[in-house]
């Protein structure tokens, strides 16, 4: 994101504490990645719908307190968005589902040495389930969502070297088990 | 035991679906509602704290006044009892003197 960007945000943002209706540029701009953000931890549509609208109430009625601490907006709305989906698990108590796109896993897996199949597919499913779930919200953050690392520990209230440690960990295991050319950055 | 659930798509989410869900004019309509509610909720706290605040106030009020007219009526009263028992001890010495004079 470029910082002609980010002031143009920014200056929508500032309009939005004084009409709410400004608000809707970056409603329509950032819907759908934060509707997929959440539906690949809920794998149900209703719900996904219901926790998006929760999460973009959260953002109009906070903007009026929103500052700028040098991340993009985006990463203020994954935010809330992503405190609104651990909010609804802490409530129901439920397993938290991952909900990944074959064709995302295939992009991440395209620099495996292996031959994609039905059974690399399930090791990989199984590699995965026995990873914790603040290593799999880094991932995913990393990888599917393309957040850098002080994007992601704004997010997740983390901080910036604590995710790097964590995305490599789960790399680094995910390298040895998968013969993986993967650089920790994402990057082949 | 898994942690957590893997679940893998085959089918990412289509433009169409999202966009069934997409809807700022909803979102907009329930945000005013929120923000109505909120100032609605205020207007009934802010009333609720001066009411309760007038009542103490009257309540304390009251109480004074009462405290301050049982007072006086015990000052009346104290007075009162005061000045019969000054007369009655008068009387009994008029009548003790009246009862001491020998009879003729």
């Amino acid at each position: 994101m470029t910082e002609a960007e980010i002031q143009e945000e920014y200056a929508i943002l500032e309009r939005s504490k004084k009409d709410p209706r400004a608000f809707g540029v970056l409603y329509e701009k950032y819907f759908d990645r934060i509707f997929n953000f959440i539906y690949r931890q809920t794998d149900d549509e209703d719900l996904t719908a219901d926790l998006c609208s929760q999460a973009f109430l959260a953002v109009l009625k906070h903007v009026g307190r929103y500052q700028f601490r040098g991340v993009p907006f985006s990463a203020w709305l994954y935010k809330i968005a992503s405190n609104e989906v651990n909010k609804y698990y802490r409530k129901r108590k439920n397993t938290k589902v991952f909900s990944l796109e074959e064709v995302k896993v295939r992009e991440l897996m395209d620099a495996a040495q292996e031959p994609w199949d039905e059974e690399l597919l399930q090791r990989l499913l199984g590699y995965l389930n026995d990873l914790p779930t603040d290593m799999l919200e880094v991932l995913q953050l990393r990888f599917f969502e393309d957040k850098d690392f002080a994007e992601i520990a704004f997010i997740l209230d983390i901080s910036e070297s604590g995710a790097k440690m964590r995305t490599y960990r789960a790399l680094d295991r995910l390298r040895k088990n998968f013969n993986l050319q993967i650089k920790y950055d994402g990057k082949e | 035991m898994a942690r957590n659930e893997i679940r893998i798509r085959r089918k990412p989410l289509s433009a169409g679906k999202l966009a069934r869900y997409r809807n700022y004019e909803s979102l907009m309509a329930r945000h005013e509602r929120d923000v109505r509610i909120k100032r609605l909720s205020k207007l009934i706290l802010y009333v609720l704290i001066i009411v309760i605040l007038v009542c103490t106030f009257l309540g304390v009020y009251i109480i004074r006044e009462k405290q301050k007219i049982e007072r006086a009526k015990r000052k009346a009263e104290h007075a009162s009892h005061v000045h019969t028992r000054d007369n009655n001890i008068q009387g009994v010495t008029v009548i003790e003197q009246v009862n001491r004079q020998p009879l003729l």
